[in-house]
Protein backbone atom coordinates (compact mmCIF):
# COMPACT_ATOMS: atom_id res chain seq x y z
CA UNK A 1 0.00 0.00 0.00
CA UNK A 2 3.10 2.46 0.83
CA UNK A 3 3.99 2.69 -3.11
CA UNK A 4 5.53 5.50 -4.12
CA UNK A 5 2.76 7.82 -6.55
CA UNK A 6 4.33 10.70 -7.91
CA UNK A 7 8.28 11.37 -7.89
CA UNK A 8 10.18 15.01 -8.84
CA UNK A 9 13.66 15.18 -8.93
CA UNK A 10 15.41 18.55 -9.14
CA UNK A 11 12.45 20.41 -10.70
CA UNK A 12 13.60 23.84 -11.82
CA UNK A 13 11.19 26.78 -13.17
CA UNK A 14 12.16 30.25 -14.21
CA UNK A 15 9.89 32.99 -15.76
CA UNK A 16 11.61 35.55 -18.14
CA UNK A 17 11.08 39.41 -17.54
CA UNK A 18 11.29 41.24 -20.59
CA UNK A 19 12.16 44.75 -21.10
CA UNK A 20 13.21 48.02 -22.99
CA UNK A 21 12.36 48.96 -26.71
CA UNK A 22 13.40 45.58 -27.79
CA UNK A 23 11.64 43.54 -25.59
CA UNK A 24 14.64 41.38 -24.99
CA UNK A 25 15.05 39.42 -21.83
CA UNK A 26 16.54 41.15 -18.65
CA UNK A 27 16.22 39.01 -15.78
CA UNK A 28 14.92 36.07 -14.36
CA UNK A 29 12.52 35.17 -11.82
CA UNK A 30 13.65 31.84 -10.12
CA UNK A 31 10.27 29.91 -9.15
CA UNK A 32 11.99 26.55 -8.13
CA UNK A 33 15.08 25.98 -7.82
CA UNK A 34 15.55 22.10 -7.92
CA UNK A 35 12.56 20.43 -6.19
CA UNK A 36 12.69 17.22 -5.06
CA UNK A 37 10.23 14.99 -3.02
CA UNK A 38 8.58 11.81 -3.65
CA UNK A 39 4.61 10.81 -2.40
CA UNK A 40 3.19 7.55 -1.21
CA UNK A 41 0.09 6.89 -2.90
CA UNK A 42 -3.04 7.33 -0.95
CA UNK A 43 -1.45 10.30 1.41
CA UNK A 44 -1.32 13.98 1.70
CA UNK A 45 1.77 16.44 1.17
CA UNK A 46 1.46 19.69 3.06
CA UNK A 47 3.33 22.54 0.60
CA UNK A 48 3.75 25.33 2.84
CA UNK A 49 5.33 28.94 2.71
CA UNK A 50 5.08 32.47 1.99
CA UNK A 51 3.57 33.80 -0.52
CA UNK A 52 6.28 33.81 -3.98
CA UNK A 53 8.33 31.07 -2.56
CA UNK A 54 7.26 28.77 -5.58
CA UNK A 55 4.33 26.64 -3.93
CA UNK A 56 1.74 27.34 -6.71
CA UNK A 57 4.56 27.38 -9.41
CA UNK A 58 5.08 23.60 -8.25
CA UNK A 59 1.42 22.26 -7.97
CA UNK A 60 1.00 24.12 -11.68
CA UNK A 61 4.10 22.67 -13.04
CA UNK A 62 3.29 19.39 -11.90
CA UNK A 63 -0.03 19.31 -13.92
CA UNK A 64 1.98 20.95 -16.71
CA UNK A 65 0.60 24.12 -16.94
CA UNK A 66 3.93 25.04 -17.42
CA UNK A 67 6.74 23.56 -18.78
CA UNK A 68 9.93 23.69 -16.81
CA UNK A 69 13.36 24.21 -17.32
CA UNK A 70 14.55 20.85 -16.08
CA UNK A 71 14.55 18.27 -13.87
CA UNK A 72 11.68 15.34 -14.11
CA UNK A 73 8.10 14.21 -12.93
CA UNK A 74 7.30 10.40 -12.48
CA UNK A 75 3.77 9.76 -12.46
CA UNK A 76 3.04 5.71 -11.64
CA UNK A 77 6.30 5.01 -13.83
CA UNK A 78 4.99 7.91 -16.94
CA UNK A 79 7.84 10.64 -17.31
CA UNK A 80 5.34 13.55 -16.64
CA UNK A 81 7.29 15.95 -19.17
CA UNK A 82 7.77 14.07 -22.13
CA UNK A 83 4.07 12.86 -22.95
CA UNK A 84 2.84 13.00 -26.33
CA UNK A 85 -0.19 14.65 -26.20
CA UNK A 86 -2.76 11.19 -26.22
CA UNK A 87 -0.92 10.04 -23.40
CA UNK A 88 -1.19 13.45 -21.32
CA UNK A 89 -4.16 13.53 -22.09
CA UNK A 90 -4.95 10.06 -20.59
CA UNK A 91 -2.37 11.69 -17.33
CA UNK A 92 -5.10 14.35 -17.20
CA UNK A 93 -7.68 11.68 -16.22
CA UNK A 94 -5.53 10.65 -13.12
CA UNK A 95 -4.11 14.20 -12.23
CA UNK A 96 -6.50 16.54 -11.29
CA UNK A 97 -6.54 20.37 -9.77
CA UNK A 98 -8.70 22.05 -7.12
CA UNK A 99 -7.81 26.12 -7.39
CA UNK A 100 -7.79 28.61 -4.89
CA UNK A 101 -10.46 31.19 -5.41
CA UNK A 102 -13.82 29.17 -6.19
CA UNK A 103 -15.10 32.72 -7.68
CA UNK A 104 -12.59 32.46 -10.36
CA UNK A 105 -12.50 29.00 -11.30
CA UNK A 106 -15.59 28.12 -12.40
CA UNK A 107 -16.59 29.71 -15.63
CA UNK A 108 -19.68 32.00 -15.08
CA UNK A 109 -21.29 31.23 -18.56
CA UNK A 110 -21.63 27.68 -17.84
CA UNK A 111 -24.32 25.63 -15.92
CA UNK A 112 -23.10 23.94 -12.65
CA UNK A 113 -24.25 20.65 -14.70
CA UNK A 114 -22.08 21.51 -17.70
CA UNK A 115 -19.17 22.69 -15.53
CA UNK A 116 -19.13 19.19 -13.74
CA UNK A 117 -19.92 17.63 -16.91
CA UNK A 118 -17.02 18.66 -18.85
CA UNK A 119 -14.58 16.79 -17.87
CA UNK A 120 -16.42 13.41 -18.65
CA UNK A 121 -17.41 15.00 -22.29
CA UNK A 122 -13.81 15.54 -23.24
CA UNK A 123 -12.61 12.13 -22.04
CA UNK A 124 -15.62 10.78 -24.12
CA UNK A 125 -16.60 8.71 -20.58
CA UNK A 126 -20.12 6.47 -21.12
CA UNK A 127 -22.96 7.32 -23.01
CA UNK A 128 -24.70 10.67 -22.46
CA UNK A 129 -27.46 8.98 -20.03
CA UNK A 130 -24.26 7.39 -18.43
CA UNK A 131 -22.53 10.94 -18.11
CA UNK A 132 -25.64 12.77 -16.49
CA UNK A 133 -26.16 9.56 -13.77
CA UNK A 134 -22.51 10.31 -12.90
CA UNK A 135 -22.40 14.04 -12.65
CA UNK A 136 -25.75 13.61 -10.12
CA UNK A 137 -23.79 11.31 -8.15
CA UNK A 138 -20.81 13.76 -7.71
CA UNK A 139 -22.66 16.28 -6.60
CA UNK A 140 -24.35 14.29 -4.08
CA UNK A 141 -20.68 12.86 -3.25
CA UNK A 142 -20.01 16.61 -2.50
CA UNK A 143 -23.10 17.27 -0.27
CA UNK A 144 -25.30 19.06 -2.88
CA UNK A 145 -28.31 18.73 -4.41
CA UNK A 146 -29.46 17.86 -7.77
CA UNK A 147 -31.57 21.09 -7.71
CA UNK A 148 -28.01 22.89 -8.50
CA UNK A 149 -27.39 21.11 -12.00
CA UNK A 150 -29.19 23.58 -13.95
CA UNK A 151 -28.27 27.06 -12.14
CA UNK A 152 -24.78 29.30 -12.58
CA UNK A 153 -22.28 29.55 -10.39
CA UNK A 154 -22.81 33.13 -9.27
CA UNK A 155 -26.31 31.50 -7.62
CA UNK A 156 -23.92 29.91 -5.19
CA UNK A 157 -21.80 31.11 -2.08
CA UNK A 158 -17.88 30.43 -2.15
CA UNK A 159 -18.29 27.26 0.01
CA UNK A 160 -20.70 26.25 -1.90
CA UNK A 161 -18.52 26.92 -5.24
CA UNK A 162 -15.72 25.46 -4.18
CA UNK A 163 -17.85 21.49 -3.65
CA UNK A 164 -18.63 22.52 -7.14
CA UNK A 165 -14.77 22.82 -8.01
CA UNK A 166 -13.96 19.97 -6.28
CA UNK A 167 -16.82 17.84 -7.95
CA UNK A 168 -15.36 19.05 -11.38
CA UNK A 169 -11.80 17.36 -10.44
CA UNK A 170 -13.07 14.31 -9.13
CA UNK A 171 -15.39 13.37 -12.42
CA UNK A 172 -12.51 11.78 -13.54
CA UNK A 173 -11.79 9.80 -10.44
CA UNK A 174 -8.53 10.86 -10.35
CA UNK A 175 -5.23 9.48 -8.29
CA UNK A 176 -3.62 12.53 -7.57
CA UNK A 177 -5.48 15.74 -6.88
CA UNK A 178 -3.12 19.21 -6.27
CA UNK A 179 -4.92 21.75 -3.87
CA UNK A 180 -3.77 25.20 -4.32
CA UNK A 181 -4.76 26.64 -1.68
CA UNK A 182 -8.15 25.23 -1.57
CA UNK A 183 -9.66 27.03 1.37
CA UNK A 184 -7.56 30.22 1.54
CA UNK A 185 -10.73 32.14 -0.01
CA UNK A 186 -13.42 30.98 2.42
CA UNK A 187 -14.61 32.04 5.38
CA UNK A 188 -12.99 29.91 8.56
CA UNK A 189 -16.64 27.98 9.28
CA UNK A 190 -16.78 27.02 5.55
CA UNK A 191 -12.99 26.01 5.35
CA UNK A 192 -13.69 23.09 7.81
CA UNK A 193 -16.87 22.00 5.93
CA UNK A 194 -14.16 22.09 2.57
CA UNK A 195 -11.19 19.95 4.32
CA UNK A 196 -13.10 17.71 6.00
CA UNK A 197 -15.30 16.53 2.49
CA UNK A 198 -11.21 16.31 1.16
CA UNK A 199 -10.22 14.22 3.84
CA UNK A 200 -13.50 12.20 3.52
CA UNK A 201 -13.18 11.43 0.03
CA UNK A 202 -9.74 10.67 0.24
CA UNK A 203 -10.53 7.49 2.85
CA UNK A 204 -13.61 7.32 -0.03
CA UNK A 205 -11.77 6.94 -3.14
CA UNK A 206 -7.87 6.63 -1.80
CA UNK A 207 -6.93 10.03 -3.43
CA UNK A 208 -3.40 11.70 -2.55
CA UNK A 209 -3.34 15.13 -2.74
CA UNK A 210 -0.90 17.53 -2.71
CA UNK A 211 -2.05 19.98 -0.34
CA UNK A 212 -0.45 24.13 -1.19
CA UNK A 213 -1.38 25.97 1.78
CA UNK A 214 0.10 28.89 3.60
CA UNK A 215 -1.90 28.16 7.09
CA UNK A 216 0.06 26.17 9.02
CA UNK A 217 -2.60 24.90 11.45
CA UNK A 218 -4.42 23.65 8.10
CA UNK A 219 -2.05 21.73 7.10
CA UNK A 220 -1.09 19.90 10.27
CA UNK A 221 -4.91 19.34 10.10
CA UNK A 222 -4.98 17.30 6.27
CA UNK A 223 -0.94 16.11 5.78
CA UNK A 224 0.91 13.42 6.62
CA UNK A 225 4.02 14.84 5.50
CA UNK A 226 5.01 18.42 5.49
CA UNK A 227 7.40 20.25 3.09
CA UNK A 228 8.42 23.96 3.64
CA UNK A 229 9.28 25.97 1.03
CA UNK A 230 11.26 29.06 0.88
CA UNK A 231 12.40 30.81 -2.15
CA UNK A 232 11.50 28.16 -4.51
CA UNK A 233 13.77 25.89 -2.48
CA UNK A 234 12.24 22.57 -0.41
CA UNK A 235 14.12 23.58 2.89
CA UNK A 236 12.83 20.78 5.14
CA UNK A 237 10.66 18.10 4.11
CA UNK A 238 9.18 15.40 7.34
CA UNK A 239 6.87 13.60 8.62
CA UNK A 240 3.98 15.89 10.09
CA UNK A 241 4.61 14.88 13.61
CA UNK A 242 8.58 14.96 13.32
CA UNK A 243 8.36 18.25 11.55
CA UNK A 244 5.82 19.97 14.09
CA UNK A 245 7.84 18.83 17.40
CA UNK A 246 10.65 18.43 15.92
CA UNK A 247 11.26 21.46 13.62
CA UNK A 248 14.92 21.58 12.58
CA UNK A 249 15.30 24.44 9.96
CA UNK A 250 15.57 27.74 11.53
CA UNK A 251 12.60 29.17 8.88
CA UNK A 252 10.37 26.30 9.85
CA UNK A 253 11.28 27.35 13.86
CA UNK A 254 9.97 30.64 13.20
CA UNK A 255 7.00 29.78 10.94
CA UNK A 256 5.90 27.07 13.90
CA UNK A 257 6.27 30.38 16.51
CA UNK A 258 4.18 32.35 14.07
CA UNK A 259 1.06 29.68 14.75
CA UNK A 260 -1.36 31.58 17.42
CA UNK A 261 -2.15 29.76 20.51
CA UNK A 262 -5.51 29.21 21.93
CA UNK A 263 -3.84 29.35 26.02
CA UNK A 264 -2.48 32.61 26.95
CA UNK A 265 -0.45 31.08 30.06
CA UNK A 266 1.16 29.33 27.62
CA UNK A 267 1.65 32.06 24.99
CA UNK A 268 4.42 33.93 27.14
CA UNK A 269 6.16 30.18 28.27
CA UNK A 270 7.01 30.40 24.08
CA UNK A 271 9.92 31.95 22.81
CA UNK A 272 8.50 33.87 19.10
CA UNK A 273 11.31 34.02 16.68
CA UNK A 274 10.61 37.01 14.66
CA UNK A 275 12.47 37.44 11.71
CA UNK A 276 14.39 40.36 10.61
CA UNK A 277 14.06 41.99 6.69
CA UNK A 278 11.87 40.62 3.78
CA UNK A 279 11.59 37.81 1.71
CA UNK A 280 14.61 38.38 -0.87
CA UNK A 281 13.06 38.84 -4.41
CA UNK A 282 13.32 35.85 -6.12
CA UNK A 283 14.55 38.22 -8.99
CA UNK A 284 18.22 38.15 -7.32
CA UNK A 285 18.30 35.45 -4.86
CA UNK A 286 20.90 35.71 -2.19
CA UNK A 287 24.29 33.13 -2.91
CA UNK A 288 24.53 30.58 -0.71
CA UNK A 289 21.91 29.35 1.85
CA UNK A 290 19.09 31.42 -0.09
CA UNK A 291 17.73 32.10 4.01
CA UNK A 292 21.07 33.58 5.50
CA UNK A 293 20.05 36.67 4.98
CA UNK A 294 17.21 37.27 7.12
CA UNK A 295 18.88 33.53 9.46
CA UNK A 296 19.14 34.21 13.55
CA UNK A 297 21.90 30.77 12.94
CA UNK A 298 23.42 31.85 9.89
CA UNK A 299 27.25 31.44 9.28
CA UNK A 300 30.48 32.31 7.36
CA UNK A 301 29.27 29.13 5.50
CA UNK A 302 25.90 29.74 5.08
CA UNK A 303 26.69 32.92 2.51
CA UNK A 304 28.67 31.05 0.03
CA UNK A 305 27.71 27.02 0.45
CA UNK A 306 24.09 25.92 -0.48
CA UNK A 307 23.02 23.11 1.87
CA UNK A 308 21.48 20.04 0.58
CA UNK A 309 18.68 18.09 2.10
CA UNK A 310 19.85 15.67 4.63
CA UNK A 311 18.29 12.83 6.21
CA UNK A 312 18.07 14.22 10.04
CA UNK A 313 15.72 10.90 11.33
CA UNK A 314 18.15 8.25 11.27
CA UNK A 315 15.64 5.64 12.19
CA UNK A 316 14.75 5.60 8.67
CA UNK A 317 11.53 7.85 9.06
CA UNK A 318 10.94 11.05 6.67
CA UNK A 319 13.18 13.74 7.90
CA UNK A 320 15.09 15.97 5.05
CA UNK A 321 16.50 19.65 6.23
CA UNK A 322 18.82 21.56 3.86
CA UNK A 323 20.55 23.58 7.19
CA UNK A 324 23.69 23.42 7.59
CA UNK A 325 23.57 24.85 11.32
CA UNK A 326 20.27 22.19 12.85
CA UNK B 1 -43.75 48.15 -15.98
CA UNK B 2 -40.17 48.09 -15.35
CA UNK B 3 -39.75 45.14 -17.66
CA UNK B 4 -41.42 47.56 -20.61
CA UNK B 5 -39.74 50.70 -20.27
CA UNK B 6 -36.19 48.28 -20.31
CA UNK B 7 -37.78 46.74 -24.06
CA UNK B 8 -38.97 50.36 -25.05
CA UNK B 9 -35.55 51.38 -26.77
CA UNK B 10 -35.66 47.63 -28.40
CA UNK B 11 -39.40 47.61 -29.41
CA UNK B 12 -39.04 51.29 -30.95
CA UNK B 13 -35.94 50.48 -33.24
CA UNK B 14 -38.02 47.38 -33.92
CA UNK B 15 -40.65 49.43 -35.42
CA UNK B 16 -39.01 52.12 -37.13
CA UNK B 17 -35.96 49.62 -38.78
CA UNK B 18 -38.74 48.00 -39.66
CA UNK B 19 -39.91 50.81 -41.46
CA UNK B 20 -36.87 51.47 -43.05
CA UNK B 21 -35.86 48.73 -44.54
CA UNK B 22 -39.20 48.32 -46.09
CA UNK B 23 -38.86 52.08 -47.34
CA UNK B 24 -38.88 51.60 -50.95
CA UNK B 25 -42.65 49.81 -50.60
CA UNK B 26 -43.46 52.77 -48.22
CA UNK B 27 -42.30 56.04 -50.13
CA UNK B 28 -44.94 57.75 -51.28
CA UNK B 29 -42.71 59.13 -54.31
CA UNK B 30 -40.36 58.41 -56.46
CA UNK B 31 -37.55 60.38 -54.51
CA UNK B 32 -35.26 60.77 -58.33
CA UNK B 33 -37.50 62.59 -60.01
CA UNK B 34 -37.07 65.80 -59.02
CA UNK B 35 -39.87 68.47 -60.55
CA UNK B 36 -38.94 72.21 -59.97
CA UNK B 37 -42.21 73.22 -60.25
CA UNK B 38 -42.74 71.45 -56.83
CA UNK B 39 -39.32 72.84 -55.21
CA UNK B 40 -39.33 73.60 -52.05
CA UNK B 41 -42.54 73.12 -50.01
CA UNK B 42 -43.01 73.48 -46.67
CA UNK B 43 -43.88 70.06 -45.11
CA UNK B 44 -47.34 69.81 -45.61
CA UNK B 45 -50.43 67.32 -47.04
CA UNK B 46 -48.44 66.86 -50.42
CA UNK B 47 -45.41 66.23 -49.59
CA UNK B 48 -45.50 65.10 -45.96
CA UNK B 49 -41.80 66.42 -44.95
CA UNK B 50 -41.44 68.71 -47.67
CA UNK B 51 -39.33 68.76 -51.34
CA UNK B 52 -36.08 69.86 -51.47
CA UNK B 53 -34.24 72.66 -53.62
CA UNK B 54 -34.78 69.98 -56.69
CA UNK B 55 -38.52 69.13 -55.64
CA UNK B 56 -37.84 66.15 -54.64
CA UNK B 57 -40.00 64.02 -51.55
CA UNK B 58 -37.61 64.63 -48.67
CA UNK B 59 -39.61 61.65 -46.74
CA UNK B 60 -39.13 59.19 -50.00
CA UNK B 61 -35.29 60.57 -49.67
CA UNK B 62 -34.95 59.63 -45.90
CA UNK B 63 -36.65 56.79 -46.64
CA UNK B 64 -34.31 55.47 -49.50
CA UNK B 65 -31.31 56.89 -47.78
CA UNK B 66 -31.62 55.57 -43.75
CA UNK B 67 -31.66 52.08 -45.89
CA UNK B 68 -28.54 52.47 -47.74
CA UNK B 69 -26.79 54.42 -43.97
CA UNK B 70 -28.25 51.17 -42.21
CA UNK B 71 -26.85 48.92 -44.34
CA UNK B 72 -23.22 50.51 -45.14
CA UNK B 73 -23.09 50.66 -40.87
CA UNK B 74 -24.02 47.27 -40.57
CA UNK B 75 -21.59 46.15 -42.84
CA UNK B 76 -18.84 48.09 -41.50
CA UNK B 77 -19.31 46.82 -38.02
CA UNK B 78 -19.80 43.07 -39.11
CA UNK B 79 -16.19 43.50 -41.26
CA UNK B 80 -14.72 45.25 -38.05
CA UNK B 81 -15.99 42.35 -35.72
CA UNK B 82 -14.18 40.16 -38.38
CA UNK B 83 -11.19 41.75 -38.23
CA UNK B 84 -10.74 43.15 -35.23
CA UNK B 85 -11.77 39.57 -33.56
CA UNK B 86 -9.43 37.55 -35.56
CA UNK B 87 -6.74 40.16 -34.83
CA UNK B 88 -7.37 40.49 -31.33
CA UNK B 89 -7.56 37.19 -30.92
CA UNK B 90 -4.13 36.20 -32.47
CA UNK B 91 -2.37 39.24 -30.76
CA UNK B 92 -3.71 38.22 -27.53
CA UNK B 93 -3.91 34.15 -27.40
CA UNK B 94 -0.05 33.72 -28.70
CA UNK B 95 1.23 36.73 -27.21
CA UNK B 96 4.79 37.53 -27.89
CA UNK B 97 6.64 39.08 -31.30
CA UNK B 98 2.69 38.72 -32.88
CA UNK B 99 1.37 40.87 -30.05
CA UNK B 100 4.22 43.65 -30.24
CA UNK B 101 3.41 43.94 -33.89
CA UNK B 102 -0.20 44.03 -33.23
CA UNK B 103 0.41 47.00 -30.83
CA UNK B 104 2.78 48.99 -32.70
CA UNK B 105 0.50 49.20 -36.12
CA UNK B 106 -2.88 49.84 -33.70
CA UNK B 107 -1.19 52.44 -32.04
CA UNK B 108 -0.22 53.92 -35.63
CA UNK B 109 -3.74 53.79 -36.17
CA UNK B 110 -5.03 55.40 -32.99
CA UNK B 111 -2.37 58.44 -33.21
CA UNK B 112 -4.61 59.71 -36.05
CA UNK B 113 -8.26 60.94 -35.36
CA UNK B 114 -10.53 58.41 -37.54
CA UNK B 115 -12.45 60.81 -39.21
CA UNK B 116 -9.16 62.44 -40.41
CA UNK B 117 -7.60 59.42 -41.35
CA UNK B 118 -11.00 58.74 -43.54
CA UNK B 119 -10.67 61.92 -44.96
CA UNK B 120 -7.46 61.58 -46.14
CA UNK B 121 -7.93 58.19 -47.59
CA UNK B 122 -11.72 59.17 -49.06
CA UNK B 123 -9.44 61.47 -51.14
CA UNK B 124 -7.38 58.93 -52.69
CA UNK B 125 -9.79 56.51 -53.89
CA UNK B 126 -13.07 56.42 -56.06
CA UNK B 127 -16.08 56.97 -54.53
CA UNK B 128 -18.62 53.60 -54.13
CA UNK B 129 -20.64 52.34 -51.88
CA UNK B 130 -17.76 49.33 -51.43
CA UNK B 131 -14.99 51.71 -50.75
CA UNK B 132 -16.86 53.54 -48.39
CA UNK B 133 -17.50 50.50 -46.53
CA UNK B 134 -13.82 49.02 -46.69
CA UNK B 135 -12.81 52.70 -46.12
CA UNK B 136 -14.64 52.81 -42.52
CA UNK B 137 -13.57 49.65 -41.74
CA UNK B 138 -10.36 50.05 -42.14
CA UNK B 139 -10.44 53.12 -39.80
CA UNK B 140 -12.76 51.39 -37.37
CA UNK B 141 -11.01 47.76 -36.52
CA UNK B 142 -8.39 48.74 -34.41
CA UNK B 143 -10.97 49.05 -31.35
CA UNK B 144 -12.74 45.98 -31.66
CA UNK B 145 -9.63 44.22 -31.92
CA UNK B 146 -7.92 45.82 -28.70
CA UNK B 147 -11.55 44.93 -26.85
CA UNK B 148 -10.70 41.41 -28.01
CA UNK B 149 -7.01 41.16 -26.95
CA UNK B 150 -7.65 42.70 -23.86
CA UNK B 151 -9.98 40.39 -23.16
CA UNK B 152 -8.38 37.35 -24.39
CA UNK B 153 -5.33 38.35 -22.42
CA UNK B 154 -7.87 38.63 -19.22
CA UNK B 155 -9.45 35.49 -19.32
CA UNK B 156 -6.89 33.62 -20.61
CA UNK B 157 -5.01 33.38 -17.31
CA UNK B 158 -8.41 32.56 -15.08
CA UNK B 159 -8.52 30.06 -13.30
CA UNK B 160 -11.39 28.28 -15.11
CA UNK B 161 -9.29 28.39 -18.69
CA UNK B 162 -6.55 26.66 -16.49
CA UNK B 163 -9.13 24.50 -14.78
CA UNK B 164 -10.22 23.46 -18.75
CA UNK B 165 -6.35 22.87 -19.47
CA UNK B 166 -5.75 20.32 -16.50
CA UNK B 167 -8.88 18.99 -17.56
CA UNK B 168 -7.77 18.34 -21.03
CA UNK B 169 -9.51 20.37 -23.50
CA UNK B 170 -7.30 21.31 -26.58
CA UNK B 171 -6.81 25.17 -26.45
CA UNK B 172 -9.08 25.55 -30.15
CA UNK B 173 -12.44 23.98 -27.76
CA UNK B 174 -10.91 26.32 -24.86
CA UNK B 175 -11.66 29.04 -27.39
CA UNK B 176 -15.10 28.01 -28.16
CA UNK B 177 -16.30 26.86 -25.17
CA UNK B 178 -14.36 29.26 -22.32
CA UNK B 179 -13.26 32.65 -24.30
CA UNK B 180 -15.60 33.21 -27.04
CA UNK B 181 -18.58 32.96 -24.89
CA UNK B 182 -17.50 35.64 -21.95
CA UNK B 183 -16.08 37.76 -24.80
CA UNK B 184 -19.49 38.32 -26.72
CA UNK B 185 -21.07 40.59 -24.00
CA UNK B 186 -18.55 43.36 -24.25
CA UNK B 187 -18.30 42.63 -27.94
CA UNK B 188 -21.84 43.21 -28.48
CA UNK B 189 -22.16 46.23 -27.11
CA UNK B 190 -18.99 47.49 -28.71
CA UNK B 191 -20.85 46.44 -31.76
CA UNK B 192 -23.98 48.68 -31.15
CA UNK B 193 -22.21 51.64 -29.62
CA UNK B 194 -20.35 51.19 -33.08
CA UNK B 195 -23.28 51.25 -35.48
CA UNK B 196 -23.97 54.97 -33.99
CA UNK B 197 -20.10 55.85 -34.95
CA UNK B 198 -20.43 54.34 -38.51
CA UNK B 199 -23.32 56.08 -39.14
CA UNK B 200 -22.25 59.26 -37.77
CA UNK B 201 -18.72 59.05 -39.56
CA UNK B 202 -20.49 58.12 -43.07
CA UNK B 203 -23.01 61.09 -42.76
CA UNK B 204 -19.94 63.20 -42.36
CA UNK B 205 -17.71 62.20 -45.19
CA UNK B 206 -20.68 62.37 -47.23
CA UNK B 207 -21.74 65.64 -45.48
CA UNK B 208 -18.31 66.77 -46.36
CA UNK B 209 -18.01 65.49 -50.04
CA UNK B 210 -16.34 62.52 -49.88
CA UNK B 211 -18.94 59.93 -48.91
CA UNK B 212 -21.17 58.17 -51.37
CA UNK B 213 -21.13 58.53 -55.11
CA UNK B 214 -23.69 60.49 -57.19
CA UNK B 215 -27.32 58.91 -57.51
CA UNK B 216 -26.53 57.01 -54.28
CA UNK B 217 -29.01 59.16 -51.40
CA UNK B 218 -27.32 59.00 -48.00
CA UNK B 219 -28.39 60.85 -44.98
CA UNK B 220 -25.46 62.90 -44.81
CA UNK B 221 -25.52 64.23 -48.22
CA UNK B 222 -28.92 65.03 -47.74
CA UNK B 223 -28.21 67.34 -44.90
CA UNK B 224 -25.68 68.84 -46.66
CA UNK B 225 -28.34 69.74 -49.46
CA UNK B 226 -30.16 71.96 -47.29
CA UNK B 227 -27.17 73.72 -45.66
CA UNK B 228 -27.35 76.95 -47.57
CA UNK B 229 -30.90 76.87 -47.64
CA UNK B 230 -31.08 76.58 -43.58
CA UNK B 231 -33.07 79.81 -43.15
CA UNK B 232 -35.15 79.46 -46.11
CA UNK B 233 -36.02 76.03 -46.13
CA UNK B 234 -34.73 74.71 -42.54
CA UNK B 235 -36.88 71.15 -43.11
CA UNK B 236 -34.25 69.84 -45.85
CA UNK B 237 -31.72 69.75 -43.43
CA UNK B 238 -33.48 68.89 -40.19
CA UNK B 239 -35.41 65.93 -41.02
CA UNK B 240 -32.54 63.79 -41.81
CA UNK B 241 -30.55 65.36 -38.85
CA UNK B 242 -33.07 63.94 -37.24
CA UNK B 243 -33.00 60.60 -38.23
CA UNK B 244 -29.45 60.28 -37.92
CA UNK B 245 -29.92 61.64 -34.34
CA UNK B 246 -32.36 58.97 -33.73
CA UNK B 247 -30.24 56.34 -35.17
CA UNK B 248 -27.52 56.80 -33.03
CA UNK B 249 -29.60 57.51 -29.82
CA UNK B 250 -31.66 54.06 -30.12
CA UNK B 251 -28.23 52.65 -30.71
CA UNK B 252 -26.44 53.85 -27.55
CA UNK B 253 -29.66 53.06 -25.77
CA UNK B 254 -29.44 49.43 -26.80
CA UNK B 255 -25.46 49.73 -26.04
CA UNK B 256 -26.74 50.62 -22.34
CA UNK B 257 -29.36 48.42 -22.03
CA UNK B 258 -27.16 45.03 -23.40
CA UNK B 259 -24.12 46.20 -21.20
CA UNK B 260 -26.24 46.05 -17.98
CA UNK B 261 -27.27 42.69 -19.48
CA UNK B 262 -23.62 41.32 -19.39
CA UNK B 263 -22.47 42.90 -16.27
CA UNK B 264 -22.35 39.70 -14.21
Amino acid sequence: MNDIILTASNLKKTFPIHGGIFYRKIARVNALNGVSFSLKRGRTLGVVGESGCGKSTLGKTLLRLYEPDSGGAVFEGRDVFSLKPDALLKLRQDMQMIFQDPYASLNPRMTVGSIIGEPLNIHRIGTREDRKKKVEAILAIVGMRKEALSRYPHEFSGGQRQRIGIARALALRPKLIIADEPVSALDVSIQSQIINLMIELQREFGITYIFIAHNLAVVEYVSDEVAVMYLGHIVEIAEKRALFNRPSHPYTLSLLSAIPVPEPDLKNSRERIILKGDVPSPIHPPSGCPFHPRCFKATEECRHAMPVLDDVAGDGALHKVACFNR
Amino acid sequence: MHQFVKLLPFILLFFVYGVILTGPLLAPHDPFVSSLEEALQAPGAGHFLGTDANGRDILSLILYSARISLAVSFCVVLCCLFLGTTLGFIAGFFGGPLDRLFLFTADVFQAFPGILLAITVAAFIPQSLINMILLLSFVGWVSYARLIRAGVLSLKSRDYILAATVLGLPKSRILWRHVFPNLAGPVIVQASFGMAGVILAESALSFLGLGLPAGTPSLGKLMDQGVNLLLVAPYVSIFPGAVIMFFVLSFNFVGDSLREKFDV
